[in-house]
């Protein structure tokens, strides 16, 4: 995504928006700071200019939307700071070597499944909700601390089985965020 | 004017250089255009002060073209050249138009892009967008001067990318520069100037003639921001109407009508639905060929009959409250647009839904006129108060078609705009070298229930085994929701790109080919007024002198005198078989000239004879 980069604009999503760099988020402050920025950098503000002027503002504003979408979610946050420090977690990387934590994700995705037949789907949903939120919390923890003892080392890749902790929780952070996709999606069709 | 122009002292003594712009509510069943005058947002009226014009153009021959309540007075007439709604024909495939039953004879040889029948030729649902957007845009014109910069043009929420696509080309079409599409229930919001109440969360529920919308709105520090939009883009007064004309066909026992009597018949089922926002209960009274047929309307009744509707409605309220991950207690207002939120039914059931009175003191009619004019008056660099900035989502997934017939979101719905999305594919044969790309829009899984945007091929991909190719998909929603996709593979360096001209659309050569014409035709039209002005008053002014000379001639005028006269009729008439403009006119002044001395004495005449008799002491 760096082509639609801006040369005035910070390539640190984080230090664009004025933030630390870390997993913990202080979304009030995020969103201030976007506005501000989008303020400024909107197409509507050059709605008169020339169109190389417009094609600027149009790459700006686009690229502060991809910004605060990637701090937002705590999947592609945790994604993010380790890219920073020049590690990726692929999409494909093979989860995952906790076979409780999967267990545990297939039985929540069975009880979603049966909640549109159900007779009251919406409180099956809230506690599938409930739980992936709990689910949420602890592997953001898990994160956090993985990320903390490694920033404390001289590079990423010294410690092989703090890394591989820090990609689990990556790993973990997005099937949950899927979940609540899946929750999502549920709930549509329930309306509809 | 000099004197009007008082500076303050050590300010520029230029003259004030206000720019005008103007905002189009391009609506289903009536549009407005509104400007903001010192300050203050209005609608432009007519010279009568009507301020909406029917969205209804009319086809006569000639090229001749009627707009607004001109075309509804004709409609009986020509209801096969008259085409009422056309904004919800707008990016329409073929097999949808028909799924309309429409009164019109259909030109479906691109069924991609099916045109009208009408007598002055095929016209594409745009162009007759772009009529309605001439007569508003010229009214606007009219009443400002010529410096109009530039114009809003409001699109509902839950329009997708073909349709925004066919309303731009629309205005591109009318000599319109348009400054942003806004989405309708944002621009309602501006009108209410919502920014300047408290910040927190505001639900438009906009139920037009054609379309429903509800959209849900956060305003914090300055920045209006769409959180969800949903709604349902054929559903709205004009299904009361069908509806309201259902019910009077079942009391009145079955029975074929013609095209025009179902036209005069929505037409009554209308009136009946807007009476009935002041009325308790209306009388009905219809007839056709040799039947009649009366009854009585209650609102309890029509309650009953458009409740189906109005819960679609509801329920699309839930849903995109659920999108927007917003509960009702969180909402600060409700506001009503559209002249559907006129019946007591329709408020009272958004009422009970969120639990508050909904705001409704602007006219719902004009709301999305004024915010949009108000909007394109911040857009072209007029100071305004509030300078509050407009964030959009996108209303529908945009997305890929994958293997097995299956679409692959690219961007989800609700994402705010503009953005850039690119993702990785890869070829699935060996030595594949080329890829079809297959943009679609939609929420659903299949790529046949989605809407194809457009199709493109990227070539030249190096022979490579299977699934090694890299190959980057991006996809580019500007702000008025217009996508663009380019694809590349990473290794060659091979690129192509598509701006997502819907097949709906029209292509930029069909766009300047038909500006051009319509510049040649404007300035030929013109022309033919001018004789047909000049025409007409020449046959005034014969009809007029021969009058004369047939009451008076004999008596005031000598025989030399007469034969002038006469002759100068008779060079006249001829000349107006003629479409010599430059030589009728000639003639006519002559004869206006020579009947002068005439009028004169006819004149003298005339105060002579009714003098005549009278006491010099009477008069």
């Amino acid at each position: 995504m760096n082509q639609i980069n801006k040369p005035a604009l910070n390539s640190n999503y984080f230090v664009l928006f004025g933030l630390p760099e870390t997993y913990e988020l202080n979304s009030k402050k995020l969103r201030v700071a976007y506005t501000a920025l989008q303020s400024q950098y909107h197409p509507d503000r050059f709605a008169t200019s020339t169109n190389a002027e417009k094609n600027e503002a149009l790459q700006a504003s686009s690229y502060l939307n991809h910004a605060i979408e990637t701090l937002k979610s705590s999947a592609k946050r945790s994604t993010y700071l380790l890219e920073l420090k020049g590690i990726s977690v692929p999409d494909h990387a093979n989860l995952c070597n906790d076979t409780e934590f999967l267990m545990e994700q297939l039985h929540l995705r069975e009880r979603l499944e049966s909640a549109f037949n159900s007779e009251a789907p919406e409180d099956l949903i809230d506690e599938v909700q409930e739980a992936a939120s709990q689910l949420q919390i602890q592997e953001g923890r898990e994160f956090c601390r993985a990320y903390g003892q490694l920033q404390s080392l001289s590079s990423f890749d010294k410690d092989e089985s703090l890394l591989s902790s820090a990609r689990d929780s990556v790993l973990k952070l997005r099937f949950l965020e899927k979940l609540f996709d899946e929750v999502e999606a549920l709930q549509v069709r329930l309306l509809d | 004017m000099a004197l009007l122009q008082i500076a303050e002292p050590g300010q520029s003594t230029a003259p004030h250089q206000h720019k005008h712009a103007i905002g189009i509510d391009l609506g289903t069943t009536n549009s407005l255009v509104a400007t903001v005058r010192s300050g203050q947002s209005e609608v432009i009226a007519d010279r009568e002060g009507v301020a909406a014009i029917p969205s209804v153009v009319q086809f006569c021959g000639r090229g001749q073209v009627n707009v607004g309540s001109e075309a509804v007075n004709n409609a009986e007439l020509a209801i096969e050249n008259t085409i009422f709604s056309v904004k919800r024909l707008l990016a329409k495939s073929a097999d949808e138009l028909v799924e309309f039953d429409l009164p019109y004879l259909l030109s479906l040889e691109n069924p991609q892009a099916p045109k009208i029948r009408t007598q002055a030729g095929d016209k594409s649902p745009i162009e007759v967008s772009a009529e309605i957007l001439k007569v508003l845009y010229n009214r606007a014109e009219a009443s400002l001067g010529e410096d109009v910069e530039g114009a809003v043009i409001t699109v509902p929420a839950y329009f997708d990318d073909a349709q925004r696509q066919a309303t731009k080309d629309a205005a591109h079409l009318a000599g319109i520069n348009v400054l942003r599409l806004l989405n309708e229930p944002t621009a309602a919001a501006v009108a209410y100037g919502l920014e300047k109440k408290a910040e927190g969360v505001h639900v438009i529920y906009d139920l037009g003639g054609g379309t429903f919308d509800v959209s849900i709105l956060n305003f914090s520090k300055g920045v209006f921001e769409v959180l969800a939009t949903g709604g349902n883009s054929s559903l709205g007064g004009d299904d009361f109407d069908r509806k309201v004309a259902d019910w009077i066909i079942a009391e009145m026992d079955s029975r074929t009508l013609n095209k025009v009597e179902q036209q005069r018949l929505l037409m009554l089922a209308r009136n009946a639905k807007e009476r009935l926002s002041s009325e308790e209960s209306v009388d009905l009274a219809f007839h056709f060929s040799d039947h009649s047929w009366e009854g009585e309307l209650s609102r309890e009744t029509f309650s009953e009959i458009i409740k189906p509707l109005l819960d679609l409605t509801l329920r699309a309220c839930k849903k995109t409250l659920r999108d927007a991950k917003i509960t009702v207690d969180e909402i600060e207002d409700v506001v009503l647009v559209g002249g559907s939120t006129r019946s007591h039914i329709v408020r009272e059931s958004v009422a009970r839904l969120f639990g508050c009175e909904p705001l409704s003191n602007i006219d719902p009619d004009q709301v999305v006129a004024l915010g949009a004019a108000i909007q394109a008056d911040v857009l072209i660099g007029n100071p305004s108060q509030g300078d509050v900035l407009l964030l959009d989502v996108i209303p529908l997934s945009l997305g890929l078609e994958v293997m097995g017939g299956l679409s692959e979101k690219i961007i989800p719905r609700n994402t705010t705009i503009p953005v850039v999305r690119a993702q990785e594919f890869t070829t699935s044969k060996d030595g594949q070298t080329a890829l079809s790309v297959h943009v679609v829009q939609g929420e659903r899984e299949l790529v046949d229930d989605c809407r194809s945007l457009a199709n493109f091929v990227l070539r030249g991909i190096p022979p490579m085994i299977a699934g090694s190719a890299k190959i980057l998909i991006t996809f580019q929603v500007d702000a008025d929701g217009l996508l663009g996709v380019a694809a590349k593979e990473l290794i060659s360096g091979v690129e192509a790109h598509v701006e997502v001209k819907p097949s709906y659309g029209l292509g930029e050569d069909q766009i300047t080919q038909m500006l051009q014409d319509s510049f040649a035709y404007a300035k030929e039209d013109s022309e033919q007024r001018a004789l047909r002005e000049q025409q007409v008053d020449g046959i005034r002014l014969i009809d007029a002198v021969r009058a004369a000379l047939l009451s008076d001639g004999e008596n005031l005028l000598c025989e030399n005198e007469r034969k002038k006269l006469d002759d100068k009729i008779k060079t006249l008439g001829v000349l107006l078989e003629s479409s010599d403009r430059k030589r009728i006119k000639e003639a006519y002044d002559n004869l206006n000239h020579a009947s002068e001395g005439f009028a004169a004495l006819r004149m003298d005449a005339s105060i002579k004879s009714a003098l005549a008799g009278q006491n010099i002491d009477n008069v």
